[in-house]
């Protein structure tokens, strides 16, 4: 050994650079998540969207961002660069998810069923860029989103719209859908792509879930102001006056929260309303419904 | 005292222009008005009177500048005179407060707007209250937009 002294740092250095290889492998083979590029045309008085497109677990398909001002036909698609084709499955004009299908589609990512409750928490963006989940974002100035989003942190320049953001596990918790102000932007949450999903996937459509009981935007407490006839909610027993504090497994606090909750109903799936009344706290199970027509 | 050097000398020189009875008795010669004339041209003040003078100027100057109008030196002025007056100085002061509360009546009677009047002066109702800056209402989106321009629904929501 004594008359051999380089091979050890040799050794270092060798090792060093599998160490370097195997890294720079691995964040390819992450990268390659976000290597599927759809681009929409423009609608009407709007404009075009890139957005990456996203393997679902199942391997059925992808999943991609419309943008609103673009349309989801013929969208022209890349993967890794190369052109491939596309099928446009359906799009919800809600949530703008899109989801696509293509003869090319071989990869298959985890994805979570829902996004992590702790705040802070770290997530991961197809590279080296890291970010964290600052929020949820129900309300942006005087308009209530249809349900919320997730703000996100992020250690860099915001990716692009439509990049996966996974947490520790490696699982895709969120879909980034615009930038927000410095290097934070809004993200679609992974419950959100779950409640469309099967509806998108089956009938092309998402299918809203109706208990038939109204709420007033500007009201500050959830406070149900009224009941329609012969609906879901005046069945069950809930009155006008009541006020909702729960909605499943989400706690309601105000309207915008009424309204995040009320976007997971799934008709035909019983749902466990929690209300007060006067001094009472009072459950209710109340079966949603397809939405009637004009309601 | 000048004068009485005069009618000294004069009785010196023997001249007499008129006696108790204001009675002419001699006229007198043109020497004696010579005289007389000479005599008045000699007339000097006594030593010193000019210097006493001055002096009784200057004292004079100095208590009229101590005793200026100001409200104190009034009040002093005011109070030694009432206290100068004796026993009347109660009837002074009863008058003299009669007399403040008579101007002052008339004074109020004079300055305060009648009845009358103020029932003649149109009221003008002052608009007191501040007009809320017109809050924009809170708009449910259907779709999820973030652009500025988006419209939601407002008021009723039927879930």
């Amino acid at each position: 050994m004594a008359g051999h002294p380089p091979t050890r740092p040799i050794r270092r250095l060798l090792r060093l650079f599998l160490v370097v290889t195997g890294l720079g492998a691995s964040c390819l083979a992450s990268a390659q998540v976000a290597s599927w590029e759809i681009e929409f045309p423009a609608a009407a008085n709007g404009h075009a969207c890139k957005s990456i497109a996203v393997p679902l677990e199942d391997g059925s398909g992808l999943v991609a961002v419309l943008l609103p001002g673009a349309q989801a036909v013929q969208p022209v698609a890349h993967r890794g660069g190369d052109p491939v084709t596309v099928e446009v499955i359906g799009q919800d004009p809600v949530s703008r998810l899109c989801f696509l299908k293509s003869p090319a589609l071989s990869e298959r990512i985890a994805w979570a069923k829902t996004v992590p409750s702790a705040l802070g928490t770290a997530l991961h963006a197809p590279g080296p860029l890291r970010a964290r989940a600052n929020g949820w974002v129900k309300q942006i100035g005087t308009k209530v989103l249809p349900f919320a989003l997730l703000r996100v942190g992020f250690e860099g320049p915001v990716p692009p719209t439509g990049t996966p953001l996974s947490g520790e596990d490696g699982r895709v918790v969120a879909l980034v859908f615009q930038p927000a102000t410095g290097n934070t932007a809004y993200a679609i949450p992974v419950d959100a792509v779950n409640r469309v999903r099967p509806d998108l996937m089956r009938q092309g459509k998402l299918v809203r879930g109706w208990l038939g009981l109204s709420l007033r935007a500007e009201s500050p407490t959830p406070q149900v102001t009224r009941l329609s006839a012969d609906s879901p909610a005046l069945q069950a027993g809930i009155r006008a006056n009541d006020v909702l504090l729960q909605v499943g497994t989400r706690p309601v606090a105000d309207y915008a929260d009424a309204a995040d909750a009320f976007f997971y109903l799934v008709p035909g799936e019983a749902v466990r309303l929690k209300l007060l009344r006067g001094a009472d706290q009072l459950d209710f199970t109340v079966n949603p419904v397809v939405t009637p027509a004009g309601k | 005292m000048v004068g009485t050097k005069i009618l000294k000398k004069s009785c010196q020189v023997g001249i007499n222009f008129v006696n108790l009875n204001h009675q002419p008795v001699v006229k007198p010669s043109v020497e004696q008005l010579g005289s007389l004339l000479a005599l008045k041209r000699e007339e000097r003040p006594e030593e010193g009177y000019w210097q006493d003078f001055l002096c009784e100027f200057h004292q004079r100057q100095r208590e009229a500048a101590v005793k200026r109008w100001t409200p104190a030196s009034l009040w002093n002025r005011a109070t030694d005179w009432f206290g100068d007056l004796g026993r009347a100085k109660w009837a002074y002061g009863a008058g003299l407060a009669y007399a403040s509360v008579a101007a002052m009546g008339l004074v109020a009677f004079l300055v305060y707007p009648r009845a009358a009047d103020v029932r003649g002066t149109p009221m003008v109702p002052v608009k007191h209250e501040v007009a809320p800056a017109p809050v924009p209402p809170v708009e449910q989106l259907d779709e999820l937009d973030l652009g500025p321009s988006t419209q939601g629904s407002v008021g009723e929501q039927v879930f």
